[in-house]
């Protein structure tokens, strides 16, 4: 079926909608959570949960994009059950994207709080300014938590491609804070 | 704000590029049969241009080295083979006269030096055995006197008024 027509679905209050929308999206909505969480049943209770956040907002919204829409839901959901989880009990992929990310923030970015919905901004920002090829490789790593092999068959490129990309796109997002971070 | 942080706040990222980054395929561009190609061509050029200009160019001189190495032996070699220009020796007609001790007394009837002008009355040596039997004898001639010879000359003393020379030919007329 359509994202059209799941999204009537929503709207008529039919709940054939979410029946739907976890035969279009429920296996990628699983295999995302899973990334994050690393766990079976945390990722099920969050694809549960996105459904639910769905069905409650739609209407009034009509998202243009439905599995993006669904993916964020569920992407803010994961992070929601992982932050209740101690920072020794976050799975290892989880903990190696998080090293990696420490390597984008700026000395003088450390002490600073910033709200997640302000970093979001930046990154959406940045996001557009780079090129197409390292803006979809830098996503399935970091977004979507795909490991370098994952998104090396994904795209037909080496490993060590997708490294040095991935590295140079980090290099760049750090200059990029640096220049136009929020200062503490 | 720490990595966590930073990896929490990809939640944020617009709906347009999580869609592209998750229905997207990045298309390899095609590149183009002579983009493939022509680093090899332009090598092969370059080595074709290389070995014309060694071969036929003498611009590259694979023995250069060993030549500036040039033994002594080599050199004494070459110093012997390499011809010498050839110098030209006046070539006289004479016409014996007498036998000598070493040689015999003779006179110039033709000669293409004006040194040794028609008239000139010398003593002759020979300076190697003549090939023909008649003329070797000491290295002097077996010849009756008035025989014609033609000699070149090689030396002449003209404190003893003796001319070395190489037997030429004999004319078998008697002047």
């Amino acid at each position: 079926m359509e994202d059209a027509a799941i999204i009537e679905l929503y709207w008529q209050r039919n709940e054939d909608g979410i029946l739907e929308t976890d035969r279009a999206y429920g296996g990628r909505l699983r295999t995302l959570a899973r990334g994050i969480l690393s766990s079976q049943e945390d990722a099920q209770e969050c694809v549960s949960d996105t459904y639910w956040q769905a069905w409650r907002t739609i209407p009034p919204q009509r998202p243009r994009y439905f599995f993006a829409y669904l993916a964020k839901i569920c992407r803010f959901s994961a992070f929601g059950i992982l932050d209740r989880r101690t920072a020794a009990k976050r799975n290892a992929d989880i903990l190696s994207l998080t090293a990696e990310m420490e390597l984008c923030i700026p000395d003088r970015m450390g002490e600073a709080v910033m709200e997640s919905r302000e970093i979001g901004h930046l990154l959406n920002a940045f996001l557009h300014s780079i090129p197409r090829e390292s803006r979809l490789i830098f996503l399935r790593r970091y977004w979507h938590g795909d490991s370098v092999q994952e998104i090396a068959q994904r795209y037909g490129m080496t490993q060590s491609k997708v490294k040095s990309q991935l590295h140079r796109t980090r290099q760049m997002l750090l200059t990029y804070l640096e220049k136009e971070g929020i200062h503490p | 704000m720490n990595g966590y942080d930073l990896l929490k706040s990809f939640c944020y990222v617009d709906e347009t590029l999580i869609n592209e980054s998750e229905f997207c395929v990045l298309r390899k561009k095609a590149t183009p049969v002579f983009r493939r190609w022509l680093p090899i061509a332009a090598c092969l050029c370059l080595m074709i241009a290389g070995a014309w200009a060694a071969i036929f160019e003498g611009v590259f001189d694979p023995w250069a080295a060993s030549n500036d190495d040039t033994s002594d032996a080599e050199v004494a070699y070459d110093t012997l083979y390499t011809p010498t220009e050839a110098v030209s020796q006046p070539i006289l007609r004479i016409t014996v006269k007498a036998l000598s001790d070493d040689g015999f007394i003779g006179t110039v009837i033709s000669s293409d030096d004006a040194a040794y002008p028609v008239g000139m009355e010398l003593e002759f040596r020979l300076e190697a055995p003549p090939s023909e039997g008649a003329l070797s004898r000491d290295y002097g001639l077996n010849v009756d006197s008035g025989t014609q010879l033609d000699v070149e000359l090689i030396s002449y003393d003209s404190e003893t008024n003796i001319a070395r020379v190489r037997f030429l030919g004999e004319d078998s007329e008697k002047g």
